[in-house]
């Protein structure tokens, strides 16, 4: 893996620090474009559309390097899925990806000890 | 996806400056094809990345299979013709160039007579243009069209605009036009009229008339910079004070250059573009353009502040060239060869530090070197740009400082 | 093999020492593939294209004297059909008969045109062609250009073009020499002169743009295969302009005067090249540059080309004499012509009898040449009736009216072409044996009609004395086999022994059994051969 970014001193005691209480959840799982796979232990927190894209927002209770290692894996193993770029760095990752005849991310952000916050963005492709 | 620790992105960090390197090898070329007569400060942006790149692996050394090689530049017009284009990369394959960097025209018929030589794209955005399974030596490090007009339709939609679409019907405005059709497909309501207009067209007046009958209340002008000022020109002349967006091509100097008499009317242009600067902040780039200007001076925009200080445009499509030719020599190496097949495989199992920080790298999967969630907006006000606050990575991004 | 064996020994009686050198050089190029790499193979490829089109476009210009500025249009037309086609052949054939389609409609809508109206109305073509293309997604692609499969190797497309500059130099030699080709340059010369010899100018004219179009289409249509893309910019109107400038610089009159323009544009681009680097202007510019400057230095210093015209000789096989019309009285019956208020006849009546010579006397401006001008048909009266078969008279002209680039053997196989059966322009240019045996019996019978007449059969007509043109006018009016002739002053400004020679020349004609009308200012020669005498008041 590459060398990876020099975190700042507020970044370090981010990651550090206890988790406040979670974002409460949405009542019903969203089924999002295109059957986008749902990473084990994810919960989703909200759901929107900004034009064409639809942007879900949720949570999973782990770090980074796990977090990141769900979605990678529940893309790749998702029929019609690639993984077209994915990048880990100390407190934040993204796996960009194509299928189910859509494009888009995953950005994941390590906001606490053990909560990293997940936006997935899905666009049209 | 294998990664490989590369020397390359070592010497990145250490090297001072990409001056010419004296390294001693066989010559391997790379060809930078690109609208040098048409286009003048595209073809020079991306020549002077190329270059920049080329002496710092140069000056590092560079040895591919026990053989030592010094990378040179030749530099090839397409003059905007997809014919020229074509005959330049046949040309460069001829002459076992080691690959191609592009600014896109032509591309569609280009890829084949390139004989598996690398062609890198660093600046067209269209869709078809890059697909790893049928074009597998076709690359690109550039925002793609599909990214810059679905994140378009993403900022402008919620903003409940009506939007005036104009396009041009240069081979860049037609196909953002397929991509902003693609984009606005959901919400066509959101869309107030969709006009073509001439490339060469000197007055928008009449395009820009209409637009405001259709009660459009922006204006999104997808275009060469000229067809840009000229729809600015057209709708602030008569007073119409709507907001204007842009894709890439609204940073181009010459849009501010045309608007020189009227700097006010520049004000608000906001443009999409593919963000200068990492998670990891602005010191890479920083970095990288001042090793540039060091190289080949600053790129002045001929216009200035109002307080008298001079602007000079950051080096975005230099950007893309320079990272190229880096992934290009850790291919190199990677393969072990400079044999075209080898390294096209190889640029798709290696990764290098873009020179803003960000990873740069392709895949089996993906040849796209900018991916779409890296468009940024930012809006110009004096002359000089900023990334605005209402999108959620836009306002994540420093200002990176545009006067001298 | 008799057919083989007349062709084989036709083309020999035409060798020359340049052809040897000429089919040594195509030879030779025709290997060139082995040794250049594909880029340059491509290059050559596309370079021989634009020669094949500015071969057919020199035939245009030189032969038929029309600068033709839309060759680079046809080009176009060519390439856009083929584009749409997806197999190569097909493509070609289609733009060829695409291109050929629309260069007979411009050349038909401004064959009339003076030359300078005919440049800048086929300039306008040219741009005309080019907007659309820009404009318009569907021809080409618009500015993006249309992607297309690239039928042969680059090998293949070389060898294709090189053939296809051959095949056309041939067809310029062909038709050039043919009743076609001498008709088009006896328009070219004197097109009035060649209305008054029954030439149809405008018919021929308009095949010869359209045959030249369809060239240019099938070199589009091939050239757009070659580059694997159809780009509306290598179709705009500098492509006409370049073929116009390589038509002018290696000789419009040669059948490979053309390729050798190429040929020079094609070094010295290569030394602008040189230049542009120095002077740091990027190629397309000098390129433009050079070829602007060529231009002018071609048209200032009156530049004929590096390939100068050879006139080939003609075998001469002695046939049956052509068949002439039936004899035929010509009546006029109370003609009048007006302009404004001048009147030029006034119910003027006369007949023209086979076997007779009728002589016109009056002063000047008693409409003798209007009379003439009516019974030829190429004014209409404003009164009164000419009855008799109008199709078989001809008409010289007043004044001294040769084709000057022409010889009198020239004259006179132009003059007869209609009275050929094997002349037609498919049999000209495919050379078929019944083309050459007819081509060979006329010639011989020409030489027989020119010692009749004491003119010399090789010397272009404008370095012949006065007389001789003179004398070579009725023999021009003669070869087209009318049987009535109108002879406009055939003895202006000759001395009395040339007089005479010309009076003897009308009474043989008259003893042969044409009718005659002539009208003359000598009443001496009007007394010697004159069986009737019309004298019109002033």
């Amino acid at each position: 893996m590459l060398a990876a970014c020099e975190l700042d001193d507020k970044d370090k005691e981010g990651l550090k620090k206890d988790c406040s209480a979670p974002p409460a959840a949405l009542k019903s799982a969203p089924r999002l474009p295109g059957n986008f796979p749902r990473a084990q232990g994810i919960v989703y927190t909200a759901v929107r559309k900004d034009g064409p894209t639809t942007i879900a927002s949720g949570y999973l209770a782990q770090t980074i390097g796990p977090a990141h290692d769900a979605y990678s894996h529940a893309v790749k193993g998702a029929p019609g899925y690639d993984v077209t770029k994915e990048e880990q760095d100390a407190a934040d990752a993204e796996v960009n990806f194509a299928g189910g005849g859509n494009t888009g991310q995953v950005k994941l952000l390590q906001t606490c000890k053990a909560r990293t916050s997940v936006t997935i963005t899905i666009r049209p492709a | 996806m294998t990664r490989v620790a590369l020397i390359i992105a070592m010497t990145l960090a250490l090297a001072a400056c990409g001056g010419s390197g004296h390294a001693h090898g066989k010559p391997l070329v790379i060809v930078v094809n690109a609208p040098f007569t048409r286009t003048p400060y595209l073809g020079r942006t991306i020549e002077n990345g190329v270059r920049l790149a080329v002496g710092e692996v140069n000056a590092a050394g560079l040895r591919v299979g026990g053989t030592s090689y010094e990378l040179r530049v030749q530099t090839k017009d397409s003059a905007l013709s997809p014919a020229r284009a074509v005959s330049n990369v046949r040309s460069a394959a001829d002459e076992h160039a080691v690959a191609v960097v592009d600014e896109g025209t032509g591309i569609d018929a280009s890829w084949r007579v390139a004989r598996g030589l690398p062609i890198c794209i660093v600046f067209a955005g269209g869709a078809r243009a890059v697909d790893p399974t049928t074009r597998p030596n076709v690359f690109r490090i550039a925002p793609t069209d599909h990214g810059v007009a679905f994140r378009l339709a993403e900022y402008l939609i919620p903003k409940h605009l009506r939007i005036a679409l104009l396009h041009d019907d240069s081979d860049y405005g037609s196909a953002g036009a397929s991509a902003l059709a693609a984009a606005f497909s959901q919400n066509r309501s959101s869309v107030a009229v969709d006009e073509t207009v001439p490339a060469d067209a000197l007055d928008l007046g009449p395009q820009v008339l209409r637009a405001r009958r259709a009660h459009a209340t922006a204006l999104l002008v997808w275009g060469r910079p000229a067809t840009i000022a000229s729809a600015i020109a057209a709708a602030r002349s008569s007073g119409w004070d709507v907001p204007v967006f842009a894709p890439p091509t609204g940073a181009d100097p010459f849009v501010r250059q045309q608007l020189a008499d009227h700097p006010s009317w520049v004000n608000g242009l906001t443009f999409a573009a593919g963000r200068l600067t990492a998670e990891v902040g602005p010191g890479p780039f920083t970095s990288f353009e001042q090793r540039y200007e060091g190289a080949y001076g600053v790129d002045r925009v001929g216009v200035k502040t109002r307080a008298g200080q001079e602007v000079v445009e950051p080096p975005e499509t230099a950007m893309y060239a320079y990272d190229f030719v880096n992934l290009l020599a850790a291919a190199l190496l990677k393969a072990g060869s400079v044999d075209p097949g080898k390294v096209t495989r190889a640029l798709e199992e290696v990764t290098t530090e873009g020179a803003n920080g960000d990873e740069r790298a392709f895949n089996r999967s993906s040849h796209e070197g900018v991916v779409d969630d890296d468009v940024y907006f930012a809006r110009f006000s004096d002359m000089t740009y900023a990334p605005v606050k209402d999108d959620p990575l836009s306002a994540t991004l420093p200002t990176i400082d545009q006067t001298r | 093999m008799t057919v083989v064996h007349g062709a084989v020994r036709d083309a020999r009686f035409a060798w020359r020492p340049r052809t040897t050198l000429f089919a040594s050089a195509i030879v030779v190029a025709a290997f060139v593939p082995l040794v250049t790499g594909g880029a340059r193979t491509a290059d050559l490829a596309a370079g021989l294209y634009l020669a094949s089109a500015a071969v057919a476009l020199a035939f245009v210009v030189g032969v038929a004297g029309l600068p033709s500025l839309a060759q680079g249009a046809f080009m176009a037309v060519g390439a856009v059909v083929a584009a749409h086609i997806g197999s190569t052949v097909a493509g070609a054939v289609a733009g060829c008969a695409a291109a050929g389609l629309a260069a007979g409609v411009v050349g038909a809508a401004f064959a009339r045109l003076p030359r300078a109206g005919f440049a800048a109305a086929t300039w306008i073509v040219s741009w005309l062609v080019a907007t659309a293309l820009q404009s318009l997604a569907w021809p080409l692609g618009g500015t993006e250009g249309m992607v297309v499969s690239e039928g042969p190797s680059l090998t293949g497309h070389y060898e294709l073009a090189l053939a296809l500059t051959v095949l056309a130099a041939l067809a310029y030699a062909a038709l050039s020499r043919a009743p076609f080709g001498l008709q088009l340059a006896a328009a070219r010369d004197r097109e009035a002169a060649a209305s008054a010899f029954r030439i149809p100018v405008k018919r021929l004219r308009t095949v010869a743009v359209a045959c030249s179009g369809a060239v240019a289409g099938l070199a589009g249509a091939l050239t757009v295969h070659l580059a694997g893309v159809g780009d509306p910019a290598s179709f705009g109107p500098y492509l006409s302009f370049k073929l116009f400038v390589v038509v002018l610089i290696g000789g419009a009159l040669a059948p490979l005067g053309a390729a050798a323009g190429v040929i020079v544009l094609g070094i010295l681009s290569v030394a602008a090249d040189a230049i542009g680097s120095i002077e740091h202007v990027a190629a397309a510019r000098s390129h433009t540059l050079l070829a602007t400057i060529m231009l002018l230095g071609v048209v200032s210093l009156g530049w004929e080309g590096i390939l100068r015209p050879a006139r080939a000789r003609r075998p001469a096989c002695p046939g049956p004499e052509p068949p002439r019309e039936a004899t035929t009285t010509v009546n006029a019956v109370r003609l009048s012509k007006r302009y404004g208020d001048v009147v030029a006849a006034d119910e003027v009546s006369f007949d023209v009898q086979p076997g007779r010579i009728t002589a016109l006397v009056g002063p000047n401006g008693s409409g003798k040449t209007t009379l003439l001008r009516m019974l030829a048909g190429t004014i209409e009266p404003d009164g009164g009736t000419i009855r008799g078969e109008r199709s078989s008279l001809a008409r010289t002209l007043q004044a001294t009216a040769v084709f000057p680039s022409l010889t009198p053997l020239e004259h006179l196989l132009a003059a007869s072409a209609r009275r050929r059966k094997h002349a037609a322009v498919l049999r000209s240019l495919l050379s078929t044996p019944k083309a050459r045996r007819e081509d060979a019996s006329f010639t011989a019978w020409a030489e027989r009609v020119l010692e009749r007449f004491s003119l010399p059969a090789g010397v272009p007509a404008g370095e012949l004395p006065v007389s001789d043109q003179r004398a070579l006018m009725v023999a021009t009016a003669y070869a087209t086999g009318a049987s009535v002739l109108l002879v406009d002053e055939p003895t202006a400004g000759a001395s009395r022994v040339e007089a005479e020679r010309i009076a003897g020349l009308l009474r043989s004609l008259r003893d042969e059994g044409l009718g005659l009308l002539v009208v003359e200012h000598n009443l001496g020669i009007v007394q010697r051969i004159a069986d009737d005498v019309v004298v019109l008041g002033s």
